[in-house]
């Protein structure tokens, strides 16, 4: 099974696990309705699109309530160190939660158990909490936007709130040179998919693919368009296809799907991953490295 | 969190484990030492939330200090993306964007901690002199560099230059 | 014989799993099972592509395709190189279009014969006229194929000019991997 788990904005949701559907635009889990929006809920979404179109099972989610207290957040890690060798997914997204690296060392030690490895993916504070508790290395994928890699090029900073300002305000183009720091300093993941104006798919310190078209800037102001991107990729990676080909598809998807809605700064997310399937169909084979050139539409 | 004295120091470690934070009395290291020989470890991430509490509570303190001696200071920077009939502000790790001609905040986006996905849902669609201060509702530094978006919006909007 | 059963799966995933299926063994036999002709078509070309052997099987609405892979030989082909021939149109030269046109079938024809074969030929724009139906020089890239010459045709160009479903030999490819053909290959002789 593909797992994600995260904090959902919904105060006194209990702990829930269970496979995603949808119902009239909401994501359901448990029996609970979430909301698709920015954060877990945009993430789950994304990922439950892709493997609606390619056949595959629907993800499972492991969701609490949390509004930033972090009580949730506890339960949540605290159920995983408890039962991650039990549920053994083949893919683990982690996503919002209030960074706590002592579970995280935790999670990551209970992980090792696991009778198959699962696929390690993190993003938002699940990858903040991963880096300053030095386990970055124990990921495959990171989704950092061009803060969070500034981030983890500082091998000081334990939030991106903490970042040394020379770092911040550097450009995307300098994300290839912040991310080999990163890999110095061992706050970088095998894979990072630096999403950005150019998104860049690095695995060890080395640029793989550049990724600039279609160029659209009001992706940027949209929020939760960078927890599609970490659905996307999470999706792909459980579909079995190679990591760094995951990341430039949930890249390339992502910008499409933005083109697709003809997004503007006031877009919601949902609108950006309603076009998913629009995209998939036109691009996903010609996108593959292993299938041919298929369909896209004229002008693209 | 470092203190003056030690019964403050006591009182505010059993204050915060009631209230359900997850702390620690520890001696503070020599270099960040300014009063007393306890201080209050927490998660640095929870740091808006805690004061919030402390303020409410009138509990007095020190100083938070980060524990790593070579962490920056809290970075204040702040980026302005103009859009056109929108402006995005970029305050370290997040975003506030809203309309030049209403001030309705119609985005949000950025940060990783949970409190960013609520306050997302409370300042969206609200007028930028009406939206809830991210400070006063959210817990974690996410929430913090919110607040310093959603002042330089303020300050762009009510300065008459909407850009 | 491995079995993969691949329904109810949309592109690319059934050559996802394929591929992944042929990398796991040296030698031997696999069927994939498919409801979609599109998705059968594109397990048939990427097996081939590797040079396996295909045979593709209907029943009761389902798609069997059965692939054969041999083992490969380890030391490279003396007689293939790493050359990459790049054809962007359906004639050879810009004079006399008929000229052209035989022109393009005595280079081929003589391609066939030369030693080291490219190991890829490229078809775009124009070029695409030539590996689908109708084309002279059919019979010629089918011979090339066969001696282990890769054939690709831009997919973009089948669909401008309406060859998509009549391609006859080779495989449809993408802008990705023909940039990625050219910048790995040892010479590119652009026609």
């Amino acid at each position: 099974m593909m797992l994600i788990a995260g904090t959902v904005p919904i105060k006194d949701m209990p702990l829930t696990l269970g496979k995603v559907t949808s119902e009239s635009g909401y994501l359901v889990v448990g029996g609970r309705s979430i909301p698709c929006t920015q954060g877990t809920g945009a993430m789950v979404s994304a990922a439950l699109a892709t493997t609606s179109y390619l056949g595959l099972e629907a993800p499972h989610a492991l969701l609490v309530g949390d509004i930033g207290k972090g009580e949730g957040s506890r339960k949540l890690y605290q159920y995983l160190i408890d039962h991650i060798e039990e549920l053994s997914p083949a893919v683990l997204a982690l996503h919002y939660w209030l960074p706590n690296m002592s579970q995280t060392r935790q999670l990551c030690a209970a992980v090792e158990k696991c009778a198959r490895r699962p696929i390690m993916i993190a993003d938002a504070a699940s990858m903040y909490s991963a880096k300053a508790a030095g386990l970055a290395e124990k990921f495959d994928i990171f989704t950092p936007d061009p803060t969070e890699i500034a981030f983890l090029a500082d091998p000081e900073a334990t939030h991106p709130a903490y970042i040394a300002r020379h770092l911040f305000e550097t450009d995307i183009t300098r994300a290839p040179e912040l991310a080999r720091a990163a890999y110095r300093h061992h706050g970088a993941a095998k894979i990072l998919l630096a999403k950005g104006a150019i998104d860049y798919i690095i695995k060890d310190g080395e640029v793989l693919a550049t990724i600039s078209e279609p160029n659209v800037p009001a992706l940027e102001p949209i929020g939760g368009t960078g927890d599609t991107i970490t659905g996307l990729v999470s999706a792909f990676a459980f579909a079995g296809l190679e990591l760094h080909e995951a990341a430039i598809i949930a890249a390339k998807v992502n910008r499409m799907a933005g083109k697709y809605a003809n997004v503007t700064p006031a877009t919601k997310v949902r609108e950006v991953i309603a076009q998913f399937p629009a995209v998939f169909k036109d691009y996903l084979c010609q996108w593959s490295s292993v299938c041919g050139a298929k369909g896209g539409r004229s002008g693209d | 969190m470092l203190f003056q004295e030690v019964s403050q120091a006591m009182a505010v470690e059993k204050m915060l484990k009631a209230a359900g934070y997850m702390v620690r009395l520890v001696a503070p290291p020599p270099e960040l030492r300014k009063g007393c020989d306890l201080a209050v470890e927490i998660n640095l991430v929870e740091q808006p939330g805690i004061e919030r509490l402390l303020k409410e509570k009138d509990m007095a303190y020190t100083s938070i200090e980060p524990i790593r001696a070579k962490t920056a200071p809290l970075l204040d920077a702040v980026k302005v993306t103009d859009f056109g009939r929108w402006v995005m502000v970029k305050a370290g790790n997040m975003k506030i964007t809203y309309e030049k001609e209403s001030g309705v905040i119609v985005n949000v986006s950025g940060g990783g901690c949970p409190d960013i996905p609520y306050l997302h849902a409370e300042l969206i669609d609200k007028r930028l002199d009406q939206a809830p201060r991210p400070k006063a509702l959210g817990f974690t530094l996410c929430a913090l560099n919110l607040e310093r978006a959603l002042d330089e919006c303020l300050a762009l909007y009510s300065g008459g230059n909407k850009t | 014989m491995i079995e993969i059963d691949a329904r109810g799966l949309n592109c690319p995933l059934p050559v996802v799993r394929t591929k992944k299926a042929l990398e796991g063994i040296e030698e031997g036999e696999l069927t994939v099972i498919i409801e979609r002709p599109e998705g059968c078509q594109n397990v048939r070309r990427f097996a081939e592509s590797q040079g396996c052997g295909v045979t593709v099987a209907e029943k009761d609405g389902l798609f069997y395709v059965h692939i054969y892979k041999k083992k490969a030989v380890k030391s490279a082909s003396p007689g293939q190189s790493k050359n990459v021939v790049f054809i962007t149109t359906d004639r050879l030269g810009t004079g006399d279009r008929r000229l052209g046109e035989i022109l393009m079938k005595a280079f081929l024809n003589t391609l066939w014969d030369a030693e080291p074969k490219p190991a890829r030929i490229l078809f775009l724009n124009d070029g695409v006229k030539l590996t689908t139906e109708g084309s002279e020089v059919l019979d010629s890239l089918k011979l090339l194929e066969k001696a282990g010459v890769q054939i690709f045709s831009c997919g973009t160009c089948l669909e401008y000019y309406q060859l998509k479903d009549k391609l006859k030999v080779g495989a449809v490819t993408n802008m990705y991997d023909t940039v990625e053909s050219l910048l790995s290959a040892d010479k590119v002789i652009k026609i």
